[in-house]
């Protein structure tokens, strides 16, 4: 894509060389001239103004608290007296010989690995199926209709849910029964279909995000080079695999990596459905480390948890960021 | 200086001490109270207003906060330096807060009081006091009863009992369920995370005969105690008279089954009287006594009052606690039909009427015990909770799901 910066408005010092491709000079004459505290006698830019509140705000809430749970995580703190003692890897040692860290810790990737792949691969689906040439009113009628669980807040869709689970007040075990048809409908109750139950819940409140994220990247896929494949006699398949899929494959890995960092540090859903049971069934890391913090009131081993699910999120960022590298 | 200028500057500062130390008295110190009933009981407002009307020199501010979080925000509170003045606790978290340091030991403030503890029932004071230390002083009592829905029971033909066995409770819930109607003889929470879980299983233990603690060790998987565990996992299984999937349920779960007249028994006590007829004005309910067994009794818990040990003004807490807690405040209380008073000798008629009568022949059964005095109060429960869940969705037996929870409660008991 072209710029579409007026040269007239740009200062001399930006003004790419001519004969070049102006988007590379742009970056490379900015990169130059960056401003140092130094350079310019205490009057920095008028920029530094506008980005100092995110940069404020970032420090207190993100930074701040992100370097309280690390420190956190290496101490123990008395209650009684609250002093608060430095105890090494202490913590460490009692995450990692814990039989429900392990077991949250195996629900957790489970629950992401089965989100991500779902929302992920049903959104290019229901993407791909959106950017065929519809007319503008379906696409436009579809489009909110897909929108709809997304725009519901995830307790609420956490008690619907609950709600159609629920063996005696859903209404599908109530039609399949006037059908004469009599089903086991406790999915939740159940040690083995919990997790999953809960998965579908996230599935059908997060895809329609992805749906929009990756359609918007559909449509700005230039249209010659679907042309080019059917002059060549590409079937729809060939197409999807050849062009559409790759030309998806870096907003996918972006994707991916913002559904793993929300999708593990989810706990809204789970709680309201299960509350991490029955048994364990749907313990995350996420549930236990609230259970720790805010019902067994252990800060220091919760602090440490948090530290270890930082340490998977880089983990499958690291994953996701090397398959999906160009 | 002539000696009127200094008469005239010796009058101005006297006036000027005067008149401060006035205004410092005039303006009154300021409490904060947290409770998680007021919204539901009006009356608790009532009492609040008249104690500053007779302590003109203390303002209460009252802070509301749910039940379900309740102890987590007094904890998070203290550890952040801004706990409460004053504010409720449950039996079954109080001895569990106090020896976290979250609680002011009372024990100064009742001995410099001695006639103050004089009104209350020996059992109800108990439930504050651990190991010769008062965290808490009795407030609201409250013994468990089977909650019923009358209609339910006429459109089924089954008789509201003064008093029954366990088979005839079993054959009243098999009556009264009716699947096509999704109409369940009985619920109970079986969530893993609700107190209520564990205690109203608690409270079917002691109907049996059975208890929870003896000489410091678990013996709730003793007969008595798997007997109580498979009745409730028979309830489900076998006989089928409860909603299906016990184990997702919550208290909020089964009093809305309640509400809604899809459930036609379900166990608490006194305290859930006002929460249902808030929820759902109108409704219809009798309260019946749980099933007796050969040694019957009940499970009893209430309410207490607590202080903190971070308050600036111990003073004006205490006689906060002291106002809450007096014996006609109590008998107010109980005027009102509400709670029982945690009083030695109550003399209101509502306690010998329905539906509180029945309360009180509960708190009087031989076997009836406090569930609270536990040490890790959260630890204990949760592990409980885990046995029940694991006996109801059958992935150990009875015997074995409460083995294994005796077995981890004496490992926190031993600590103690």
């Amino acid at each position: 894509m072209r710029s579409t910066y007026s040269r007239a408005a740009v200062s001399p010092d930006l003004r790419p060389p001519e004969g070049k491709d102006e988007n590379l000079k742009m970056q490379s004459t900015v990169g130059t001239k960056r401003w140092t505290f130094r350079s310019l006698s205490g009057r920095p830019p008028q920029g530094l103004w506008f980005v100092l509140p995110a940069v404020l705000f970032f420090l207190v809430f993100s930074t701040y608290p992100t370097v309280l749970v690390i420190l956190q995580s290496f101490t123990v703190s008395d209650f009684v007296t609250g002093r608060t003692t430095f105890a090494g890897l202490h913590n460490f040692a009692s995450v990692l010989s814990m039989g429900e860290f392990w077991t949250a810790l195996g629900h957790s990737l489970a629950y992401v690995l089965l989100s991500v792949a779902l929302h992920l691969g049903l959104g290019v689906i229901l993407a791909s199926l959106l950017n065929q040439r519809i007319s503008a009113r379906f696409r436009s009628t579809a489009r909110t209709l897909i929108l709809l669980p997304w725009a519901i807040t995830p307790v609420v869709v956490a008690g619907l849910w609950r709600l159609l689970y629920h063996p005696d007040l859903s209404f599908v075990p109530a039609i399949a029964s006037s059908l004469g048809i009599h089903i086991s409908w406790n999915y939740l109750g159940r040690p083995d279909t919990a997790l999953f139950a809960v998965v579908a819940a996230n599935v059908w409140a997060f895809v329609p995000f992805y749906t929009f994220m990756l359609l918007a990247k559909l449509q700005v896929v230039p249209s010659t080079l679907y042309e080019a494949a059917a002059i060549d006699g590409a079937n729809p398949l060939q197409t999807f695999f050849s062009i559409t899929l790759p030309q998806l494959k870096t907003t996918l890995g972006t994707l991916a990596i913002f559904d793993i960092m929300g999708t593990l540090t989810q706990f809204d859903l789970t709680w309201v459905m299960t509350r991490g049971g029955p048994l364990n069934a749907t313990e995350l890391l996420s549930t236990l480390v609230y259970k720790q913090a805010f019902e067994g009131f252990q800060f220091g081993l919760a602090s440490t948890m948090s530290v270890a699910m930082f340490v998977l999120m880089i983990v499958l960022i690291g994953g996701v960021s090397f398959l999906t590298r160009e | 200086m002539s000696k009127r200028l200094i008469t005239f500057l010796l009058l101005a500062a006297a006036l000027v001490t005067v008149l401060g130390t006035a205004s410092l008295a005039a303006s009154p110190v300021e409490i904060t109270y947290m409770t998680f009933t007021i919204n539901e009981i009006p009356f608790e407002q009532d009492l609040i207003n008249q104690f500053e009307k007779e302590h003109p020199n203390i303002k209460v501010k009252v802070v509301m906060k749910p039940v379900d979080s309740f102890d987590s925000q007094i904890v998070l509170a203290s550890k952040a330096g801004k706990a409460p003045d004053v504010f409720e606790t449950r039996p079954g978290y109080t001895v569990s807060l106090g020896t976290m340091g979250v609680l002011q030991d009372l024990t100064s403030f009742v001995k410099e009081d001695p006639v103050y503890k004089q009104h209350f029932s020996r059992g109800a004071w108990d439930m504050g006091t651990w190991r010769g230390k008062q965290y808490a002083v009795p407030w609201r009592d409250g013994t468990w009863a089977i909650y019923a829905n009358p209609k339910l029971f006429e459109d089924a033909g089954v008789e509201l009992p003064s008093k029954w066995t366990f088979e005839e409770f079993l054959k009243a819930a098999k009556s009264l369920t009716n699947q096509q109607k999704g109409i369940s003889g009985f619920a109970f929470s079986g969530s893993r995370t609700d107190l209520g879980t564990s205690q109203s299983w608690t409270a079917f233990l002691f109907g049996m005969g059975g208890t929870l603690i003896e000489n410091g060790k678990a013996v709730f998987n003793d007969k008595k105690g798997v007997e109580a565990l498979q009745l409730y996992v028979d309830l489900v299984h076998k006989y089928k008279v409860t909603p299906s999937n016990p184990t997702a349920l919550s208290y909020k779960d089964v009093t809305d089954g309640f509400g809604n007249g899809k459930v036609a028994m379900w166990a608490n006590g006194p305290w859930y009287i006002a929460t249902l007829r808030k929820a759902y004005p109108g409704i219809e309910l009798k309260i019946l006594p749980l099933p007796a067994g050969d040694n019957p009794g009940s499970a009893t818990s209430g309410t207490l009052l607590a202080m903190s040990p971070q308050t600036k003004h111990p003073k004006e807490a205490w006689e906060l606690v002291k106002f809450l807690t007096s014996e006609e405040s109590l008998a107010r209380w109980a005027e009102k039909g509400l709670f029982l008073p945690p009083l030695a000798n109550p003399k209101s008629k509502f306690l010998t009427e329905p539906p509180m009568s029945v309360f009180v022949a509960m708190s009087r059964l031989p076997n009836t015990q406090q569930v609270g005095n536990l040490p890790e109060a959260n630890t204990l429960w949760d592990i409980l909770n885990v046995a029940i869940q694991k006996a109801l969705l059958r992935s150990a037996t009875s015997q074995e799901a409460l083995n294994e929870a005796a077995e981890k409660w004496n490992q926190v008991l031993e600590k103690y």
